[in-house]
Protein backbone atom coordinates (compact mmCIF):
# COMPACT_ATOMS: atom_id res chain seq x y z
CA UNK A 1 0.00 0.00 0.00
CA UNK A 2 2.86 2.30 0.94
CA UNK A 3 4.54 1.52 -2.36
CA UNK A 4 1.32 2.36 -4.20
CA UNK A 5 1.16 5.80 -2.54
CA UNK A 6 4.78 6.50 -3.41
CA UNK A 7 4.13 5.49 -7.01
CA UNK A 8 1.06 7.74 -7.25
CA UNK A 9 3.01 10.67 -5.75
CA UNK A 10 5.91 10.08 -8.14
CA UNK A 11 3.59 9.94 -11.15
CA UNK A 12 1.73 13.10 -10.12
CA UNK A 13 5.06 14.92 -9.62
CA UNK A 14 6.16 13.84 -13.09
CA UNK A 15 2.93 15.05 -14.64
CA UNK A 16 3.30 18.35 -12.73
CA UNK A 17 6.80 18.80 -14.15
CA UNK A 18 5.57 18.00 -17.65
CA UNK A 19 2.75 20.51 -17.17
CA UNK A 20 5.25 23.18 -16.10
CA UNK A 21 7.34 22.52 -19.24
CA UNK A 22 4.22 22.69 -21.43
CA UNK A 23 3.15 25.94 -19.76
CA UNK A 24 6.59 27.41 -20.35
CA UNK A 25 6.54 26.41 -24.02
CA UNK A 26 3.08 27.87 -24.41
CA UNK A 27 4.19 31.08 -22.71
CA UNK A 28 7.19 31.27 -25.03
CA UNK A 29 4.97 30.84 -28.08
CA UNK A 30 2.74 33.67 -26.88
CA UNK A 31 5.75 35.90 -26.28
CA UNK A 32 7.02 35.18 -29.78
CA UNK A 33 3.60 35.95 -31.28
CA UNK A 34 3.46 39.24 -29.37
CA UNK A 35 7.02 40.11 -30.42
CA UNK A 36 6.04 39.45 -34.04
CA UNK A 37 3.40 42.16 -33.66
CA UNK A 38 6.09 44.59 -32.51
CA UNK A 39 5.69 44.18 -28.72
CA UNK A 40 9.18 45.01 -27.40
CA UNK A 41 8.27 44.13 -23.78
CA UNK A 42 7.40 40.57 -24.87
CA UNK A 43 10.75 40.35 -26.62
CA UNK A 44 12.37 41.60 -23.42
CA UNK A 45 11.06 38.49 -21.66
CA UNK A 46 12.66 36.33 -24.32
CA UNK A 47 15.96 38.17 -23.88
CA UNK A 48 15.88 37.47 -20.13
CA UNK A 49 15.31 33.81 -20.79
CA UNK A 50 18.12 33.31 -23.31
CA UNK A 51 20.69 36.05 -22.58
CA UNK A 52 23.04 33.85 -20.56
CA UNK A 53 22.79 31.02 -23.06
CA UNK A 54 23.54 33.23 -26.07
CA UNK A 55 26.30 35.20 -24.30
CA UNK A 56 28.21 32.07 -23.33
CA UNK A 57 27.67 30.39 -26.68
CA UNK A 58 29.23 33.40 -28.38
CA UNK A 59 31.99 33.68 -25.79
CA UNK A 60 33.01 30.04 -26.22
CA UNK A 61 32.95 30.33 -29.98
CA UNK A 62 34.92 33.56 -30.20
CA UNK A 63 37.12 32.87 -27.18
CA UNK A 64 37.21 36.55 -26.28
CA UNK A 65 35.06 38.27 -23.71
CA UNK A 66 35.34 41.75 -25.32
CA UNK A 67 33.50 40.67 -28.46
CA UNK A 68 31.05 38.34 -26.76
CA UNK A 69 28.67 40.94 -25.32
CA UNK A 70 28.51 42.94 -28.54
CA UNK A 71 27.84 39.91 -30.73
CA UNK A 72 25.32 38.48 -28.24
CA UNK A 73 23.42 41.78 -28.26
CA UNK A 74 23.59 41.89 -32.04
CA UNK A 75 22.09 38.38 -32.08
CA UNK A 76 19.02 39.58 -30.17
CA UNK A 77 18.66 42.73 -32.29
CA UNK A 78 18.76 40.64 -35.46
CA UNK A 79 16.36 38.11 -33.96
CA UNK A 80 13.85 40.88 -33.17
CA UNK A 81 14.09 42.46 -36.61
CA UNK A 82 13.59 39.10 -38.36
CA UNK A 83 11.27 37.43 -35.87
CA UNK A 84 8.48 37.20 -38.46
CA UNK A 85 10.67 34.72 -40.31
CA UNK A 86 10.62 32.36 -37.32
CA UNK A 87 7.93 29.81 -38.18
CA UNK A 88 8.35 27.57 -35.15
CA UNK A 89 9.77 24.68 -37.19
CA UNK A 90 12.70 24.46 -34.78
CA UNK A 91 13.11 25.50 -31.16
CA UNK A 92 13.49 29.23 -30.58
CA UNK A 93 16.87 28.58 -28.92
CA UNK A 94 18.05 26.70 -32.03
CA UNK A 95 16.99 29.61 -34.21
CA UNK A 96 18.84 32.05 -31.92
CA UNK A 97 21.93 29.82 -31.99
CA UNK A 98 21.88 29.88 -35.77
CA UNK A 99 21.85 33.68 -35.82
CA UNK A 100 24.60 33.80 -33.17
CA UNK A 101 26.78 31.34 -35.08
CA UNK A 102 26.44 33.28 -38.33
CA UNK A 103 27.44 36.49 -36.56
CA UNK A 104 30.38 34.70 -34.93
CA UNK A 105 31.46 33.45 -38.33
CA UNK A 106 31.39 37.03 -39.68
CA UNK A 107 33.39 38.23 -36.68
CA UNK A 108 36.01 35.50 -37.13
CA UNK A 109 36.38 36.42 -40.81
CA UNK A 110 36.65 40.11 -39.92
CA UNK A 111 39.28 39.30 -37.31
CA UNK A 112 41.34 37.17 -39.65
CA UNK A 113 41.25 40.00 -42.19
CA UNK A 114 42.50 42.49 -39.61
CA UNK A 115 44.77 39.93 -37.92
CA UNK A 116 43.90 41.27 -34.51
CA UNK A 117 45.86 40.19 -31.52
CA UNK A 118 44.24 41.81 -28.51
CA UNK A 119 44.61 40.76 -24.93
CA UNK A 120 41.77 39.12 -23.06
CA UNK A 121 39.44 41.51 -21.28
CA UNK A 122 39.42 41.72 -17.52
CA UNK A 123 35.70 41.89 -16.88
CA UNK A 124 35.30 38.14 -17.14
CA UNK A 125 33.43 36.81 -14.14
CA UNK A 126 33.85 33.25 -13.01
CA UNK A 127 31.22 32.07 -10.57
CA UNK A 128 32.74 30.24 -7.63
CA UNK A 129 30.51 28.40 -5.21
CA UNK A 130 33.17 27.24 -2.81
CA UNK A 131 36.17 28.64 -1.00
CA UNK A 132 39.53 27.58 -2.40
CA UNK A 133 43.01 28.11 -1.05
CA UNK A 134 45.18 30.60 -3.02
CA UNK A 135 47.26 27.75 -4.51
CA UNK A 136 44.18 25.85 -5.49
CA UNK A 137 42.58 28.95 -7.01
CA UNK A 138 45.72 29.59 -9.09
CA UNK A 139 45.76 25.99 -10.24
CA UNK A 140 42.07 26.10 -11.17
CA UNK A 141 42.53 29.34 -13.11
CA UNK A 142 45.46 27.81 -14.96
CA UNK A 143 43.32 24.84 -15.91
CA UNK A 144 40.56 27.15 -17.12
CA UNK A 145 43.02 29.15 -19.17
CA UNK A 146 44.52 26.04 -20.76
CA UNK A 147 41.09 24.64 -21.59
CA UNK A 148 39.97 27.92 -23.10
CA UNK A 149 43.15 28.22 -25.16
CA UNK A 150 42.86 24.62 -26.35
CA UNK A 151 39.25 25.13 -27.48
CA UNK A 152 40.13 28.46 -29.10
CA UNK A 153 42.98 26.82 -30.99
CA UNK A 154 40.59 24.48 -32.81
CA UNK A 155 39.79 25.47 -36.40
CA UNK A 156 36.47 27.30 -36.49
CA UNK A 157 34.52 24.52 -38.23
CA UNK A 158 35.54 21.97 -35.57
CA UNK A 159 35.16 24.44 -32.72
CA UNK A 160 31.58 25.38 -33.56
CA UNK A 161 30.43 21.77 -33.71
CA UNK A 162 32.28 20.94 -30.50
CA UNK A 163 30.81 23.88 -28.56
CA UNK A 164 27.25 23.22 -29.69
CA UNK A 165 27.53 19.61 -28.58
CA UNK A 166 29.72 19.83 -25.51
CA UNK A 167 28.40 22.99 -23.88
CA UNK A 168 24.93 23.45 -25.31
CA UNK A 169 24.16 19.74 -25.33
CA UNK A 170 22.45 19.93 -28.72
CA UNK A 171 21.68 16.82 -30.75
CA UNK A 172 23.51 16.12 -34.01
CA UNK A 173 20.26 16.93 -35.83
CA UNK A 174 20.04 20.38 -34.21
CA UNK A 175 23.73 21.10 -34.88
CA UNK A 176 23.31 20.13 -38.52
CA UNK A 177 20.34 22.56 -38.76
CA UNK A 178 22.21 25.41 -37.10
CA UNK A 179 25.39 25.08 -39.14
CA UNK A 180 23.65 23.91 -42.29
CA UNK A 181 25.85 20.82 -42.68
CA UNK A 182 24.97 17.10 -43.01
CA UNK A 183 24.75 14.98 -39.85
CA UNK A 184 27.67 12.83 -41.02
CA UNK A 185 29.83 15.96 -41.13
CA UNK A 186 28.74 16.86 -37.59
CA UNK A 187 29.86 13.41 -36.42
CA UNK A 188 33.22 13.49 -38.17
CA UNK A 189 34.02 17.07 -37.10
CA UNK A 190 33.16 16.27 -33.51
CA UNK A 191 35.41 13.23 -33.59
CA UNK A 192 38.29 15.25 -35.04
CA UNK A 193 37.78 18.04 -32.49
CA UNK A 194 37.92 15.58 -29.60
CA UNK A 195 41.03 13.89 -30.97
CA UNK A 196 42.80 17.24 -31.24
CA UNK A 197 41.77 18.25 -27.74
CA UNK A 198 42.91 14.91 -26.42
CA UNK A 199 46.44 15.57 -27.59
CA UNK A 200 46.35 19.22 -26.47
CA UNK A 201 45.05 18.45 -22.98
CA UNK A 202 46.51 15.02 -22.33
CA UNK A 203 48.58 16.13 -19.31
CA UNK A 204 45.90 18.31 -17.80
CA UNK A 205 44.16 17.27 -14.59
CA UNK A 206 40.44 17.75 -14.21
CA UNK A 207 39.16 20.18 -11.56
CA UNK A 208 37.97 17.20 -9.51
CA UNK A 209 41.49 15.74 -9.52
CA UNK A 210 42.90 19.07 -8.31
CA UNK A 211 40.33 19.24 -5.52
CA UNK A 212 40.93 15.62 -4.50
CA UNK A 213 44.69 16.20 -4.32
CA UNK A 214 44.29 19.24 -2.08
CA UNK A 215 41.91 17.35 0.20
CA UNK A 216 44.51 14.58 0.67
CA UNK B 1 34.10 -4.83 -35.27
CA UNK B 2 37.65 -3.64 -35.87
CA UNK B 3 39.36 -1.15 -33.54
CA UNK B 4 39.75 1.52 -36.22
CA UNK B 5 36.02 1.46 -36.91
CA UNK B 6 35.11 1.49 -33.21
CA UNK B 7 37.43 4.43 -32.54
CA UNK B 8 35.77 6.36 -35.33
CA UNK B 9 32.35 5.70 -33.79
CA UNK B 10 33.30 6.35 -30.16
CA UNK B 11 32.43 10.03 -30.24
CA UNK B 12 28.88 9.36 -31.45
CA UNK B 13 28.65 6.42 -29.04
CA UNK B 14 29.54 8.70 -26.14
CA UNK B 15 26.90 11.22 -27.27
CA UNK B 16 24.24 8.53 -27.56
CA UNK B 17 23.86 9.30 -31.27
CA UNK B 18 24.55 5.84 -32.68
CA UNK B 19 21.74 3.60 -33.93
CA UNK B 20 20.93 0.82 -31.39
CA UNK B 21 22.51 -2.03 -33.38
CA UNK B 22 25.83 -0.22 -33.79
CA UNK B 23 25.77 0.95 -30.20
CA UNK B 24 25.44 -2.68 -28.99
CA UNK B 25 28.34 -3.77 -31.20
CA UNK B 26 30.56 -0.98 -29.86
CA UNK B 27 29.64 -1.84 -26.27
CA UNK B 28 30.52 -5.49 -26.85
CA UNK B 29 33.84 -4.50 -28.40
CA UNK B 30 34.71 -2.22 -25.48
CA UNK B 31 34.33 -5.09 -23.01
CA UNK B 32 37.21 -6.93 -24.62
CA UNK B 33 39.42 -4.11 -26.02
CA UNK B 34 41.47 -2.10 -23.56
CA UNK B 35 42.83 0.32 -26.18
CA UNK B 36 39.34 1.39 -27.30
CA UNK B 37 38.17 1.58 -23.67
CA UNK B 38 41.03 4.01 -22.92
CA UNK B 39 40.01 6.07 -25.96
CA UNK B 40 36.49 6.33 -24.58
CA UNK B 41 37.90 7.38 -21.20
CA UNK B 42 39.77 10.17 -22.97
CA UNK B 43 36.54 11.46 -24.50
CA UNK B 44 34.91 11.34 -21.06
CA UNK B 45 37.88 13.22 -19.60
CA UNK B 46 37.57 16.00 -22.21
CA UNK B 47 33.89 16.27 -21.30
CA UNK B 48 34.78 16.61 -17.60
CA UNK B 49 37.52 19.14 -18.36
CA UNK B 50 35.06 21.33 -20.23
CA UNK B 51 33.14 21.74 -17.00
CA UNK B 52 35.92 24.11 -15.98
CA UNK B 53 35.47 26.39 -18.98
CA UNK B 54 34.94 29.96 -17.66
CA UNK B 55 31.37 31.25 -17.65
CA UNK B 56 30.46 34.82 -18.51
CA UNK B 57 27.84 36.52 -16.39
CA UNK B 58 25.39 38.86 -18.05
CA UNK B 59 26.09 42.52 -17.31
CA UNK B 60 23.41 44.68 -15.61
CA UNK B 61 22.67 46.77 -18.74
CA UNK B 62 22.73 43.93 -21.22
CA UNK B 63 18.97 43.83 -21.83
CA UNK B 64 18.40 47.60 -21.83
CA UNK B 65 21.26 48.04 -24.29
CA UNK B 66 19.60 45.56 -26.65
CA UNK B 67 16.28 47.42 -26.42
CA UNK B 68 18.12 50.71 -27.17
CA UNK B 69 19.77 49.14 -30.19
CA UNK B 70 16.42 47.79 -31.41
CA UNK B 71 14.79 51.22 -31.07
CA UNK B 72 17.67 52.90 -32.89
CA UNK B 73 17.46 50.34 -35.67
CA UNK B 74 13.69 50.82 -35.93
CA UNK B 75 14.16 54.61 -36.21
CA UNK B 76 16.85 54.15 -38.82
CA UNK B 77 14.59 51.85 -40.82
CA UNK B 78 11.62 54.24 -40.60
CA UNK B 79 13.83 57.15 -41.73
CA UNK B 80 15.22 55.09 -44.57
CA UNK B 81 11.66 54.09 -45.63
CA UNK B 82 10.54 57.75 -45.50
CA UNK B 83 13.54 58.75 -47.56
CA UNK B 84 12.77 56.12 -50.18
CA UNK B 85 9.12 57.19 -50.27
CA UNK B 86 10.07 60.87 -50.74
CA UNK B 87 12.56 59.97 -53.45
CA UNK B 88 9.89 57.89 -55.19
CA UNK B 89 7.40 60.76 -55.15
CA UNK B 90 10.06 63.18 -56.38
CA UNK B 91 10.94 60.93 -59.33
CA UNK B 92 7.26 60.45 -60.21
CA UNK B 93 6.73 64.24 -60.06
CA UNK B 94 9.71 64.86 -62.31
CA UNK B 95 8.52 62.34 -64.88
CA UNK B 96 5.01 63.90 -64.83
CA UNK B 97 6.49 67.39 -65.28
CA UNK B 98 8.63 66.32 -68.23
CA UNK B 99 5.77 64.50 -69.92
CA UNK B 100 3.41 67.45 -69.53
CA UNK B 101 5.58 70.41 -70.51
CA UNK B 102 8.27 68.96 -72.72
CA UNK B 103 6.01 67.02 -75.11
CA UNK B 104 2.63 68.74 -75.87
CA UNK B 105 -0.25 66.51 -77.05
CA UNK B 106 -0.26 65.45 -80.76
CA UNK B 107 -3.58 67.10 -81.75
CA UNK B 108 -2.30 70.52 -80.65
CA UNK B 109 0.73 70.09 -82.86
CA UNK B 110 -1.52 69.46 -85.85
CA UNK B 111 -3.93 72.33 -85.25
CA UNK B 112 -1.46 75.02 -84.24
CA UNK B 113 1.70 75.06 -86.31
CA UNK B 114 4.46 77.27 -85.04
CA UNK B 115 4.41 80.97 -86.08
CA UNK B 116 7.69 80.52 -87.96
CA UNK B 117 6.17 77.83 -90.12
CA UNK B 118 3.08 80.04 -90.74
CA UNK B 119 5.32 82.84 -91.93
CA UNK B 120 7.18 80.54 -94.34
CA UNK B 121 3.92 79.24 -95.74
CA UNK B 122 2.51 82.75 -96.20
CA UNK B 123 5.69 83.91 -97.97
CA UNK B 124 5.63 80.87 -100.21
CA UNK B 125 2.02 81.35 -101.12
CA UNK B 126 2.55 85.04 -101.87
CA UNK B 127 5.55 84.24 -104.08
CA UNK B 128 3.87 81.50 -106.04
CA UNK B 129 0.37 83.04 -106.03
CA UNK B 130 -1.40 82.01 -109.20
CA UNK B 131 1.15 79.31 -109.98
CA UNK B 132 -0.13 76.68 -107.66
CA UNK B 133 -1.20 73.65 -109.61
CA UNK B 134 0.55 70.92 -111.47
CA UNK B 135 4.11 72.03 -110.56
CA UNK B 136 3.54 72.33 -106.80
CA UNK B 137 1.11 69.62 -105.71
CA UNK B 138 3.13 68.66 -102.60
CA UNK B 139 2.71 72.10 -101.06
CA UNK B 140 -1.06 72.06 -101.48
CA UNK B 141 -1.24 68.77 -99.60
CA UNK B 142 1.13 70.03 -96.84
CA UNK B 143 -0.78 73.22 -96.26
CA UNK B 144 -4.16 71.49 -96.09
CA UNK B 145 -2.80 69.05 -93.49
CA UNK B 146 -1.79 71.93 -91.22
CA UNK B 147 -5.37 73.04 -90.56
CA UNK B 148 -7.49 76.13 -90.98
CA UNK B 149 -5.20 78.64 -89.22
CA UNK B 150 -2.30 78.09 -91.56
CA UNK B 151 -4.12 78.94 -94.78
Amino acid sequence: MEYFHVLIRHLSQRSDKRQVILDMEEKEELLIERAKKGDVSAFSELIKKYERYVLNLVYRTLGRAEDAEDIAQETFVKAYLHIKKFKGESKFSTWLSKIAMNLCMDKIRERSNREENLEEGVWLTIPQDNYYSPEETVERLEIQEKIKNAVSSLPEDLRMVFILREFEDLSYQEISEILNIPMGTVESRLHRARMRLKSLLKDLKTVEEVTEKSEV
Amino acid sequence: MRCSEVKRLLSAYFDGELPTDKSIKVREHLKSCKSCAIELENIEKIHRLMGAFPILEVGPYFESQIIDRIEKENKRRKFSFGLKLTAGFAICGLIFFLMTFRYPPKEDMNLQPTPVLNTYIQEYMETYNGHIGRNNPGLIVSVSSLGENSR
